[in-house]
């Protein structure tokens, strides 16, 4: 058996890869799970596990392709399991309640921006959790394959998803017109 | 090289517009991926979603924080490395080094703590543990446990003082727990559990309190046991019940059972046995039970509500399900999830009966439609489980069962509330709707007023597109229904949590 050291040393650059994708990645996991409709102790904390799990899998020889799609995957697969067990409020609904409280005081800008907000507001209410999902991992600068990969859905599914997501949000916004 | 086609505003435009052909979509998005010129000419043509991301960015810092630092993940990788390497040489000294699994469980927790936030929840498991294990055991010596998996059920004593087993699958779960290093002689202690725990190179917890009753709920990253819950009694900290998951169609649940000295006779000698050695017996599921097994497996498939899905009970025990509208995937994963109850067929509808999966153009048409469906759906799942497990059956069931049927019930209870609050939302978006305060069935009648009032809705929020404009009368009946409804719901929630 080799020395402790010689493993530590041997496994050093697959903690170093992780160390990366967990620094580059992990905000966009953890608010990914507020979406979700986790609280954000849960979230951390799922957030925290995903990571582990994929140093585990990358140091026991697993071939990942895409590791950030993979942690999003095994995160939001921990993430739904929670939500089965206890039904919270989503976070994100008291936030946006927040912004649009705080916003439209005077300058005209700010205005047209809490009009918006009230109608992605109302669309984020409306919207189907996959189609809430594709919606947000797209604004976290996934790719369409990387959303497919992360929902285990046909790249097709995601745009599907994506346009009904985008028609609601719309008539949200006519609606206010 | 060749130069790249680019497709055109028309059809980047159809993307999001129209339903175009999957394999159209798919290789317009891979294109997207890759190019980042379509990708700006996209954003151009469709500002909705560049719109969605500005929201996004102005509801961000009103996001919840993390609770705590993130924490070192380097140092995290390596406590993982050490412990990995502690656990198997433990496993082989067994018996001489139990105090060394408890001092690594102290250090690792000890350093978890200092530099791994959220182990708050780990501290208080342990806490919780230690007060168990030296909680005075109640155990009489007729005390038996019920052994549930997805294909039987079995009685076994609290505790085995000899090794012998008779029945084949219980020999095959023995094993299975003694590789996972989990002692198998008295599973349901606190005491197997936290060596358990200890034993695990890293582990994430939760602790739960529900009805006087706490629950340490253990994911291991390793190991043959995936998942690991406790359940305590909260006045004394003994054990009630235990689940272990190996995978997600192969669990065991452990529970008390009532004391019984007629069904714990010894076993008859063999030469060899140990004289003390007690008999494990195999139970007869009753119907209810596999029932319940039955609709429970359709609901941890998501399949529960709004799936048209018949589960017929024949007057020789055999159950039928029949799933009406699932696609093939879904009906193979129902099937594989259905395999181990015993005496259940999934019929494939014929073709007469088949019903059309909903059109993709139709889901999502219209917010007030879709909650007013699910919410029909919801109700009449609640009132099929009151209808087939009223009181006096589910006192039959074994308190794992009676846990799943009361868990199904408040899980669905409160979505469904949820559900009414949405609709309720939707349509008060578009006009205020007149609501009233009802009176409510009594008790029994709950699940069926359920059922009537949420068919009423469902038929009165269709009719509001068939109405007259400035003819408000439906919409006025629609307010009240919906009072009532909503009293309803709050009500049977509050039943089924109590």
């Amino acid at each position: 058996m080799p020395p402790v050291s010689d493993d530590l040393s041997r496994l050093a650059p697959v903690q170093q890869r992780v160390a990366d994708i967990y620094s580059a990645t992990r905000d966009g996991v953890f608010r990914y799970l507020l979406a979700l409709g986790l609280d954000a102790a849960r979230a951390q904390e799922v957030t925290q596990d995903a990571f582990l799990r994929l140093y585990v899998a990358l140091r026991d020889g697993a071939a990942i392709e895409d590791p950030k799609a993979w942690v999003y995957r095994v995160a939001r697969n921990a993430g739904v399991d929670s939500l089965d067990r206890v039904v919270r409020e989503s976070p994100y609904a008291a936030a946006i309640s927040e912004t649009i409280a705080s916003l439209g005081k005077n300058p005209e800008q700010e205005l047209i921006e809490k009009e918006w907000l009230e109608g992605f507001q109302n669309a984020i209410e409306s919207l189907s959790p996959q189609q809430r999902a594709c919606l947000e991992l797209r604004g976290q600068g996934l790719q369409y394959w990387q959303i497919a990969e992360v929902l285990q859905v046909r790249t097709s599914t995601v745009g599907e998803f994506l346009r009904r997501g985008i028609k609601q949000m719309k008539r949200w916004n006519e609606c206010r017109k | 090289m060749p130069e790249i086609e680019h497709p055109t505003e028309e059809l980047l435009a159809a993307l999001f517009e129209e339903q175009l052909p999957a394999g159209e979509v798919e290789h317009l998005l891979a294109h997207l991926d890759s190019c980042r010129i379509c990708e700006q000419r996209m954003s151009l043509i469709e500002p909705a979603f560049a719109r969605y991301q500005r929201c996004r960015e102005l509801v961000a810092p009103r996001l919840p924080k993390p609770p705590q630092d993130w924490g070192n993940i380097v140092a995290e990788m390596q406590k993982v490395e050490r412990a990995r390497r502690t656990a198997p040489t433990l496993g082989r000294k067994r018996g001489t080094v139990q105090r060394w699994i408890g001092a690594l469980a102290a250090a690792v927790l000890v350093g978890a703590i200092l530099f791994w936030p959220q182990r708050s929840t780990e501290l208080r498991a342990d806490t919780l543990l230690l007060k168990a294990r030296s909680a005075t055991p109640r155990r009489s010596t007729n005390s038996r446990l019920t052994v549930r998996t997805p294909r039987s059920t079995f009685l076994r004593p609290a505790v085995l003082s000899g090794t012998t087993t008779q029945i084949q699958e219980m020999n095959t779960i023995r094993i299975r727990f003694v590789a996972a290093h989990y002692d198998w002689s008295d599973p349901l202690s606190a005491r197997a559990y936290a060596n358990w725990r200890a034993k695990i190179a890293h582990h994430t917890v939760e602790v739960s309190e529900d009805h006087g009753r706490s629950t340490i709920r253990t994911i291991a990253i390793e190991g043959a046991i995936a998942e690991a819950s406790l359940t305590l009694d909260a006045r004394d900290l003994s054990p009630v019940s235990a689940r272990f998951v190996f995978s997600p169609q192969d669990w065991v649940e452990i529970a008390t059972a009532p004391d019984s000295p007629v069904d714990l006779r010894p076993l008859a000698s063999a030469p060899g046995d140990a004289p003390t050695a007690q008999h494990e017996s195999k139970v007869e599921q009753g119907v209810a039970e596999r029932e319940l097994m039955t609709r429970v497996a359709i609901d941890r498939l998501g399949a529960g509500a709004g799936e048209p899905i018949d589960v017929d009970v024949e007057p020789d025990g055999r159950i039928l399900v029949t799933p009406y509208r699932l696609g093939q995937l879904r009906e193979s994963q129902l099937r594989a999830s259905l395999q181990g109850i015993e005496r259940v067929t999934v019929r494939s509808p014929e073709a007469s009966e088949r019903q059309e999966e909903f059109p993709a153009s139709l889901a999502g048409a219209d917010p007030a439609i879709d909650a007013s469906n699910a919410i029909a759906s919801r109700a009449h799942l609640l009132s099929q489980l009151a209808e087939r497990f009223p009181p006096e059956t589910e006192a039959e069931l074994s308190s794992s069962s009676r846990k799943d049927l009361r868990e199904m019930r408040v899980r669905h209870a409160r979505t469904l509330e949820g559900d009414i609050d949405t609709l309720a939302r939707v349509l008060a978006k578009s006009q205020p709707l007149r609501s009233s305060v009802s009176g409510v069935a009594d008790g029994n009648q709950i699940p069926k007023a359920l059922l009537e009032s949420a068919v009423a809705v469902n038929r009165m929020v269709a009719s509001l597109y068939a109405e007259k404009p400035g003819d408000g009368s439906t919409r006025q009946r629609l307010g009240e229904e919906l009072s009532r409804l909503r009293d309803l719901a709050h009500r049977y929630s509050q039943e089924v949590q109590r």
